[in-house]
């Protein structure tokens, strides 16, 4: 009975192992910290709502703490892809998702409603009326390349969560941007796109 | 060891940053401050993770097994008895008379309680958050207690009724008739909000009410309420747990959800809560599941209250999960018939309602060792890969100290 026991428990031990090893491989631990790091505000039952206006920001604001680099003391930097999308285009979304977030798939679906946008978001774009001057990326934070990309747009102060919403402009040869974490009435985001669009980026938006 | 286990679990409240550990017990990584990921939590997401194939499956689930086969080998179900935080948050519930609390007078802790709570109107925090908590279910536990433990049926009423007006006044406020406090700080903003009324009233209501039943169970049929005696409805309950855990991944995979975190008691009490006292302005829509899960936290008290460790017992999917590995684990119960001198005080001991001499090392034992404390005669011995662990005098039954 013993000998069965302790022939069992190396058997497990060594498939324990084995797994661990194998799913190290596939980018178990990257992935795992990606997920830990975005915090699931819809499972909490705390699915931010915001009703103030949208300040568009040209500089980091003041209790900005989001991304790795500026805890280290450096400014963290636009990704080279969204400064070009800019050179292109007058407004750039970024649309971050996770695995599982209702509330990003309620903010999702209200923007498809609205026209604003198509398909589902893992595999979203903007729809063809907006295309012309807008770029829309839909991202799932927990993937670890845009989760970088996603550290970088947390907004101040320091808080965290999907959906998150960054809309980045540029104004003056300025790269602003606005993020916003939790889900966004769409009919409130699709209105200040509009407002941003329609010539009042740049400052104070309501 | 639980605390210190809770305190390494919330470490980004500190600055620690997001890892890639797994915790080995129940825990939200919602929570603030929250550094791994919960094993539950990571089931879902494997599922979720389907569409992508294959090998993005495996990079979670394989990576949880991996954990699970490599910890469950060595320690079995142990993390449940030594280390599990909610564990921890029912043995408190139920040792709140004993020492060093057993001299405490009820008014002593309701200041201890309100020592905890109102820092954070002075200031706001992840820690103070956590700190708040901790005081909020303090002075729940001690009306619970007052009221069910120590049968004083003023405490339960006060409880039932405090609970339904503060119900009453979420309503109030959500109909627009009273107003919320609206200035800073901003806890007192929170403090009068639809969601934090509504919510402390539901935790507050229905222990308070599930008290006032158990109290007048009592004197009808003349037994002590505060142990709810499953009976033979212990073999239908505990299996449920298994249940649960095998609906955790067709559930996520139907409805392409975080299924079970998402209406999670534990989720409520380690993560909704702390959240809601440090960043009260973290939300004024409709939630999309805070009742529910509100509504599970409340039951989850109430079950913590009337059936010690009865959330390890019938619900955990966890404990579940840990199961079957206390069938070959290195950490190991060991009883020796010939020691024992059929004193009982090892069953009266056990947290899961075991008869340690026949289930100790069961798919139930969560290894705390509890038994083998009391033992006093050494015929239960806790035991790493053969090596004994507790080296004591023996005590005499008489004299024996109950722990």
């Amino acid at each position: 009975m013993r000998k069965r026991r302790i022939l069992v428990l190396v058997l497990l031990l060594s498939l324990g192992i084995s797994l661990l090893a194998a799913s190290i491989m596939k980018d178990s631990l990257n992935k795992t910290r990606s997920l830990v790091r975005v915090k699931c505000l819809g499972c909490l039952g705390l699915d931010p709502h915001r009703e103030e206006g949208v300040e568009l920001w040209g500089a980091y604001p003041e209790g900005y703490s989001g991304s790795e680099s500026w805890r280290e003391g450096k400014v963290p930097e636009h990704p080279e892809w969204i400064l070009k999308e800019l050179d292109k285009k007058r407004v750039v979304i970024l649309f971050f998702w996770g695995e599982g977030c209702e509330p990003c798939k309620r903010q999702w679906e209200g923007m498809r409603d609205l026209g604003f946008v198509e398909g589902s978001e893992r595999d979203g774009r903007i729809a063809e009326g907006y295309s012309e001057n807008i770029s829309l990326y839909s991202l799932d934070a927990g993937v670890p390349e845009y989760g970088k990309v996603y550290e970088i747009y947390i907004p101040p102060p320091g808080e965290v969560g999907v959906p998150m919403t960054v809309i980045l402009i540029k104004a003056g040869g300025e790269v602003m941007w606005y993020s916003r974490v939790g889900y966004w009435e769409p009919e409130d985001l699709v209105l200040t796109i509009e407002e941003i669009l329609t010539g009042e980026e740049g400052g104070q938006n309501g | 060891m639980q605390m210190t286990v809770l305190l390494a679990s919330i470490a980004g409240v500190v600055g620690v940053r997001a890892t890639f550990l797994i915790y080995p017990y129940f825990f939200c990584p919602a929570s603030p401050g929250a550094v791994a990921a919960c094993p539950i939590w990571m089931i879902e997401h494997g599922v979720l993770e389907s569409h992508r194939g294959a090998g993005a499956v495996f990079a979670l689930i394989g990576y949880l097994l991996g954990v699970i086969l490599l910890l469950g080998a060595l320690f079995g179900r142990g993390s449940c008895g030594w280390a599990c935080p909610v564990g921890f948050l029912q043995d408190g519930l139920k040792h709140l008379r004993s020492t060093p609390l057993k001299r405490m007078k009820p008014h002593h802790l309701a200041v201890l309680s309100l020592a905890f709570i109102l820092p954070t109107l002075l200031y706001s925090s992840m820690a103070l958050g956590y700190l708040a908590t901790f005081g909020f279910y303090m002075l729940i536990g001690l009306a619970i207690h007052q009221g069910i433990r120590r049968r004083k049926f003023w405490a339960s009423l006060l409880l039932t009724i405090s609970g339904v007006a503060l119900i009453a006044l979420s309503a109030l406020l959500r109909a627009g008739v009273v107003e919320a406090y609206q200035t800073s700080p901003r806890p007192l903003a929170f403090f009068t909000s639809v969601e934090f009324t509504g919510f402390t009233g539901l935790l507050a209501a229905l222990p308070g009410a599930a008290a006032l039943f158990l109290t007048y169970w009592r004197r009808r049929a003349g037994r002590d309420p505060f142990t709810l005696k499953m009976g033979g409805k212990e073999r239908i309950a505990r299996p449920i747990k298994y249940g649960i855990l095998l609906s955790i991944a067709p559930l996520s995979y139907v409805t392409g959800t975080l299924a079970f975190t998402d209406v999670d008691p534990i989720g409520g009490l380690v993560a909704t809560l702390p959240t809601l006292f440090y960043q009260p302005e973290l939300w004024r829509g409709n939630p999309t599941f805070f009742w529910i899960k509100a509504a599970n936290t409340g039951l989850f008290m109430a079950l913590a209250v009337t059936v010690y460790r009865g959330w390890c017992r019938y619900l955990c999917p966890l404990g579940a999960l840990w199961s079957p590995m206390n069938r070959i684990s290195l950490l190991r119960i060991e009883f020796e018939p010939k020691r024992c001198i059929n004193c009982g005080l090892c069953v009266r001991s056990c947290p899961m309602g075991l008869d340690p001499r026949v289930q100790a090392m069961s798919l139930e034992c969560i290894v705390c060792s509890k038994c083998v404390e009391v033992c006093p005669t050494e015929a239960l011995v806790l035991k790493f890969a053969g090596r004994k662990l507790t080296e004591r005098p023996l005590r005499s039954v008489a004299g024996g100290d109950e722990g």
